[in-house]
């Protein structure tokens, strides 16, 4: 896997998680393996930087975990959003989208 | 709300450890078995999880540092980890810490003495608006002596600048309490002199502009104003009158006369004119003379008013008066400057070279700290490397290092404080008079930022380049011995270049130390023109109540020397008005020339008069070189007879003999008489070793009596014995009049050049010190030289090199590092020394034989420090040492 794939900005690595864990409690290589599965293996996460972004944002109050039982019925630290996690992925979501649209406008060839 | 949960966080350490470690494992076997059912072989996918996770303990580590509280954390385990390890190495630490407390303690010290007598303010309100006047006469070539009452009545009534001159003089007066008496140094001051120092009294007030104005004087400064007031100063009221509440209601007895107590001052004006305990007001009269320049005036400038103005103003007033009394005023100016800097006069550069002096201490002990850090280091490269393997950042391992020498240094200010305060309390209980404004002297805040400031600069300078080095070889090396020693060369390179450092500023502060002892010992080496050995001094103050005629002040001074004559172990015994070295007594010069050469007006020579008893210039072993010295037969009816020294002889009669000359001493005043010249002393070096003689003229008391008098009693064996036996002298002849004090003579000339001293010694101790720490690195660098060439000298020795060779190896490479710091020293030395020409004293900046002498004494300790390793290896055995490897 090319390197450039799994080159991530350091906040759009958070948003990517905040995303992810929206539907529910996940794990943390769930996360990994999610990730991988939604944007079809571009962007692969790498566990280096996956398992510190996940204690910044649990430091932050973003996301709060807890250990509970994995679906191979082991223990497993589970990652939950708070009610600031939800607030900041709708802001980052809308700011994304903005810059996003902003920049394809931008490349987009002149008509 | 994140610093609660830092703090909780710490208390949770283990906990969150085991979850941490939880979590990855699983991770990592989800992925493995994820891998398994994909079909890899389990080996293989455990290789490649663990591939895929980049090290375990290194996103172990990523995951700390995002932790809360994190930071606190890693700084606590810092210092724990630090001490542990300077625990270890108790020596090292013992010497970083000491030589640390000894530079920043001395830095600190000397911070705050040149902080107090060259930056604080004056303890006046608005201090800055303070200017001291002084008289100049540039056309005679006589610059900044004191000024003349009479001037000052009219600088005060003509100027437009300045909002008040105050005038002072100072002398002793009897203060007679109960049955003793003591001699008390006194001011009596002019008119403006609470305006300009407006100080609030402690009780009752200052002085009236009436009381000032009344308060008039005889020729002999005897008070014969109505009703005088006398202020006290607030340690006199203390140590006399047990703090007394009722002063203002006491009447004193100054010189047998009754004075009324109105108010007691604070001791602020000590920083003026020393200890001052009495203050008595002081109205000029109409007819002050404006030839005699023995006040000292400050006045305070106006707000707004810059110096040049106000010095522009005053040479306007000088030049107006000179023109209306020019048999007094032709061609004398007066000089302004401030205050503060007069206050602090000549110790400013003493002060100053010290402070550099001092900050070269405490560069030497940074770069030792660091040197020695260097040797460690290389000790505990495997340490760097294994923990760099194990996934620590180079910031965290910077870190580590910097908190250790953050250690060392918190502990060397600690220290540092101590032997500061406690110096500087030892300074002040001697008085060491030549440091201006002592007293005021404290460990301050200012202090102590610069403390703060001296220790972060030692820390970064200690620490940083030792742990850079360090990194370097753990980044480049790796836990193999055989790459570390050849890592360790660009460290080694770094501590012969600290090493050579250490040398250089060593040999800066010898040249330095070396400079100011030859210049002392040049200055106590040299002739006063008298000897100062075995004289007792004592200055006495006879009051003109009791003493109203020169027959009863004759009758007095007879008695008492025939008194002190007597005593068992005395050989001469003799008096004069002002005295070599002794800071009290009228001292003064007059005009004076050949009565067959009257001057044109204001061309006179000036001379320098002192009154004499017969017996001084035997007491004082001052020559007489030619014709005779005053005898018995000199008294007041006999002709008027008077000596001089080599030097105004010289100027008059150069190419005569001056024996039988009459020559006429203009006494202002008091009108113009000739006297015959019976004899020619030598010159004498009337203000101390470091100034020059200047024209004399003596006159017999028999024939010209002064109340005051220094005494001089010279004895066979140590002069302190005689002091009681003096004291009692002086009782039976008159016990209300007591000496001032009672001061070998030797005491008073070794004041004279205190500063000197002070700075002598001073810049020694630092020398001494830095003479030490460079030997310790130079002997820390090389024995680990050795050590690590262990192997080396091994084959070199089982390959046939003698013990003679491998000596040499080992002492040529410190004679290169001794060689190079030494050229850099000297070099350094010789461009800085020019900075402290004005400390020197018969002996120039770049004397070869301070340079040679320095630069030789740093030679033998540094190779002696290298014989030791050098020793050490040709002990090397070679089979011991090819094992090892």
């Amino acid at each position: 896997m090319a390197r450039a794939q799994s080159d991530l900005l350091q906040g759009t690595l958070d948003m990517l998680i905040l995303k992810t864990l929206a539907p529910g409690a996940m794990h943390g290589y769930g996360v990994s393996i999610r990730i991988r599965q939604i944007s079809q293996d571009v962007l692969r996460v790498n566990q280096g930087s996956l398992y510190p972004a996940l204690h910044r944002l649990e430091s932050k109050g973003l996301i709060k975990s807890s250990w509970d039982d994995s679906e191979n019925n082991r223990r497993a630290k589970f990652y939950t959003l708070t009610r600031a996690g939800r607030r900041r992925l709708e802001a980052e979501t809308m700011n994304w989208n903005r810059l996003s649209k902003a920049i394809g406008r931008i490349l987009q060839p002149a008509e | 709300m994140r610093w609660v949960k830092s703090i909780v966080g710490l208390f949770h350490r283990r906990r969150q450890e085991l979850e941490l470690e939880a979590e990855l494992r699983f991770h990592l076997e989800a992925q493995v078995e994820e891998s398994i059912r994909r079909g890899v072989a389990p080996e293989e996918a455990r290789r490649q999880a663990m591939l895929d996770l980049n090290g375990i303990e290194s996103v172990k580590e990523s995951c700390r540092e995002e932790r809360p509280g994190m930071f606190l954390e890693t700084v606590w385990r810092d210092i724990r980890f630090g001490s542990r390890m300077l625990r270890k190495s108790p020596g090292f630490a013992a010497l970083a810490v000491f030589s640390l407390a000894v530079g920043l303690g001395a830095s600190a010290l000397l911070f705050s003495l040149a902080d107090t007598a060259l930056l604080k303010p004056l303890p006046f309100p608005s201090p800055e608006r303070l200017v001291e006047m002084l008289d100049v006469n540039p056309e005679q070539s006589i610059a900044r002596i004191g000024v003349t009452t009479g001037n000052v009545a009219d600088w005060r009534e003509r100027n437009r600048t300045l909002s008040g001159v105050a005038a002072w003089y100072v002398m002793g007066r009897t203060l007679r309490l109960e049955e003793s008496a003591e001699v008390v140094r006194t001011a009596q001051v002019s008119a403006d002199f609470f305006s300009v120092f407006p100080l609030r009294p402690a009780l009752g007030r200052v002085f009236t502009e009436a009381e000032t104005s009344s308060a008039l004087f005889n020729s002999a400064a005897a008070p014969v104003g109505p009703d005088p007031v006398v202020l006290i100063s607030h340690r006199l009221w203390t140590s006399r009158f047990h703090n007394d509440p009722d002063i203002l209601q006491r009447k004193l007895s100054i010189e047998r006369k009754t004075w009324r107590v109105v108010g007691v001052v604070p001791d602020a004006f000590d920083v003026l004119h020393g200890k001052v305990d009495l203050y008595i007001p002081w109205g000029f009269g109409d007819r002050s003379p404006r030839d005699q320049h023995y006040v000292r005036a400050v006045a305070r400038l106006k707000p707004g008013v810059t110096l040049e103005q106000a010095s522009a103003d005053m040479s306007s007033v000088a030049a107006a008066l000179g023109r209306e009394h020019p048999d007094t005023n032709r061609g004398w100016d007066v000089e302004l400057a401030p205050l503060r800097e007069e206050i602090a006069g000549g110790a400013r550069q003493v002060l100053l070279v010290l402070l550099c002096g001092v900050g070269f201490v405490l560069l030497l002990a940074c770069v030792n700290i660091a040197t020695l850090q260097m040797v460690r280091g290389s000790a505990r490269d495997r340490e760097t490397a294994l923990r760099l393997a194990l996934g620590a950042s180079r910031a965290r391992l910077l870190r580590q290092h910097l908190t250790e020498s953050a250690l060392l240094v918190a502990a060397g200010s600690a220290a540092g404080v101590m032997l500061a305060t406690g110096s500087l309390r030892m300074l002040q209980s001697w008085q060491v008079e030549s440091i201006p404004r002592l007293s005021e002297a404290s460990i301050d805040l200012r202090t102590l930022g610069f403390l703060v400031a001296a220790a972060a600069f030692a820390g970064l300078a200690s620490g940083l380049s030792p742990a850079l080095a360090g990194l370097k070889v753990g980044l480049q090396g790796s836990l193999n011995e055989a790459v570390r020693s050849t890592t360790g060369r660009a460290r080694r390179r770094w501590q012969d270049k600290l090493v050579a450092a250490e040398l250089a500023i060593a040999a800066i502060l010898a040249v330095g130390a070396g400079l100011l002892v030859r210049s002392y010992s040049a200055l106590i080496a040299v002739d006063p023109g008298f000897k100062p050995d075995n004289v007792l001094v004592l200055p006495v103050f006879l009051d003109n109540l009791q003493y109203d005629s020169g027959a009863k002040t004759r009758a007095y001074y007879d008695a008492l020397t025939r008194r002190l004559s007597d005593l068992p172990g005395v050989e001469a015994v003799g008096g004069a008005t002002a005295l070599p070295a002794s800071p009290l007594g009228p001292d003064f010069e007059r005009p004076v020339w050949a009565s067959e050469r009257p001057p044109a007006s204001n061309e006179a020579h000036q001379a320098d008069v002192r009154i004499v008893t017969p017996g001084y210039f035997k007491t004082l072993r001052i020559g007489v070189v030619r014709g005779r010295s005053f005898s018995e037969t000199d008294g007041p009816q006999s002709p008027l007879v008077l000596m001089v020294n080599e030097k105004l002889a010289r100027q008059l009669w150069p190419a005569e003999d001056p024996i039988g000359k009459k020559l006429v001493v203009d006494y202002s005043t008091g009108g113009t008489y000739p006297y015959e010249v019976v004899g020619v002393v030598n010159d004498v070096r009337f203000r101390g070793l470091r100034s020059e003689s200047r024209p004399e003229i003596y006159m017999p008391h028999a024939q010209r009596s002064y109340l005051v008098m220094n005494m001089a009693v010279r004895s066979a064996g140590p002069p302190e014995a005689l002091v009681n036996a003096v004291r009692q002298a002086l009782r039976d002849v008159d016990p209300m009049q007591p000496a001032h004090s009672i001061t070998p003579l030797w005491d008073l000339v070794g004041a004279t050049v205190a500063r000197d001293r002070f700075a002598v010694q001073t810049l020694l101790a630092f020398a001494g010190a830095a003479l030490l720490l460079a030997v310790v690195g130079v002997y820390g660098v090389l024995s680990h030289s050795v050590q690590q060439r262990v192997p080396e000298i091994g084959v070199r020795m089982a390959l046939g090199a003698r013990p003679g060779h491998i000596r040499w190896m080992i002492l040529g490479k410190g004679a290169r590092l001794i060689a190079v710091g030494l050229a850099l020293g000297i070099g350094c030395a010789i461009g800085l020394a020019h900075l402290m020409r004005g400390l020197l004293f018969g002996v120039a900046p770049d004397d070869p034989f301070t340079l040679a002498g320095a630069a030789g004494l740093l030679l033998l300790t540094a190779l002696a420090a290298a014989c030791l390793p050098a020793r050490r290896a040709v002990r090397v055995d070679p089979l011991v040492a090819l094992r090892h490897e």
